[in-house]
C-alpha cells in the first residue's frame, strides 16, 4: 500500500506520539503504584489509586490502543510491512500482549480505584506493581527494537524481496533491451 | 540475509529471535506454575469476589492518619 509522503509521515509521527505517550504514561503510573503499595499516609494511598485508575481509564489504555491500531498502519503503509521482518512481528507481538494484559487490569485498578475511595485502610489493597513494572519492561522493549531494528527477513519478508529484486532485474533487462534496439 | 546472496532458501532465524522465544517460553512457564500453585491469586476477578476488603467507613481512617508522608 503506498500513500502520498505528507500522509505516510503523519501517520510515522501519530505513532510516535502515541508510544512514546503510552511510556511516559505508565511511568507516572508506576509512581503512583510505588506510592499506593509503600506509602503509611492514608491520605496519599487513597490519592495514588484515584490517580492510577484515573491514568489507566482516560490515558494509558486510549493510547496503547491507538499505537498498535497506527502501529499496523504505519507497517502496512511503509516499506518495512508486518510480517517482512522479525523485529517488526515481535514489536506488534509485545505491543499487543501489553495492550491484552493492560486492558484486562483496568477493570481490578477501576474496582480497587473505587474501593481505596470508600475502604477505611486502602494501605491493605495489593496494588498492581508487578504489572506496573511488566509493562514497562515490555515498553521499554518495544522502544530498543524499534531504534535498534535488528536485522532479521522472515521466510515471508525473503520471499517478497526476491520478487522484488527479479521484477527489478527484468525491468532492467527490459530497458537495456530496449535502448540497444533503438540505437541499431 | 540478503535474497540475493543464496536464493534456494530463507535465511534461517536469527539468533536474537530464538533466544528472545526461549525466554519469552520460559516466562510463560513461570507464570503458567505461579498460577497453578497460587490459584484464585491472580487476574481481574480476585478482588472483586469473595475481597476481604469491603468498603468502610472514612471517619476512622483518617482519624489515625496522622499526616504521615512517604
Amino acid at each position: 500500500m503506498t500513500l502520498p509522503r505528507m500522509i505516510t509521515r503523519l501517520v510515522l509521527t501519530a505513532h510516535v506520539v502515541t508510544s512514546v505517550g503510552w511510556l511516559g504514561a505508565v511511568m507516572a503510573y508506576l509512581a503512583l503504584d510505588i506510592v499506593a503499595s509503600a506509602s503509611d499516609n492514608i491520605a496519599n494511598v487513597r490519592a495514588a489509586y484515584f490517580g492510577m485508575g484515573l491514568t489507566i481509564r482516560v490515558v494509558i489504555a486510549p493510547l496503547a490502543i491507538a499505537s498498535v491500531l497506527i502501529g499496523i498502519v504505519n507497517a502496512l503503509t511503509s516499506s518495512w510491512g508486518i510480517f517482512r521482518h522479525y523485529w517488526v512481528v515481535v514489536k506488534l507481538l509485545l505491543s499487543i500482549f501489553a495492550t491484552v494484559i493492560l486492558l484486562l487490569e483496568l477493570q481490578t485498578v477501576a474496582y480497587l480505584a473505587e474501593l481505596a475511595s470508600m475502604n477505611a485502610e486502602p494501605r491493605s489493597l495489593p496494588g498492581s506493581l508487578l504489572h506496573s513494572i511488566g509493562g514497562l519492561v515490555i515498553l521499554i522493549m518495544v522502544a530498543v527494537l524499534s531504534v535498534y531494528k535488528p536485522k532479521g527477513l522472515t521466510p515471508y519478508g525473503w520471499r517478497k524481496q526476491l520478487r522484488l529484486n527479479s521484477g527489478a532485474a527484468q525491468g532492467a533487462d527490459g530497458a537495456a533491451e530496449g535502448s540497444s534496439a533503438a540505437s541499431q | 540475509m540478503s535474497p540475493t546472496s543464496d536464493q534456494s532458501s530463507p535465511p534461517p532465524m536469527p539468533g536474537w529471535v530464538r533466544v528472545s522465544a526461549i525466554v519469552a517460553a520460559i516466562l510463560a512457564l513461570v507464570v503458567v506454575i505461579a498460577l497453578i500453585w497460587f490459584p484464585g491469586k491472580h487476574g481481574p476477578g480476585r478482588h472483586i469476589h469473595g475481597s476481604s476488603h469491603q468498603p468502610q467507613s472514612t471517619q476512622s481512617a483518617t482519624a489515625e492518619d496522622g499526616g504521615q508522608g512517604i
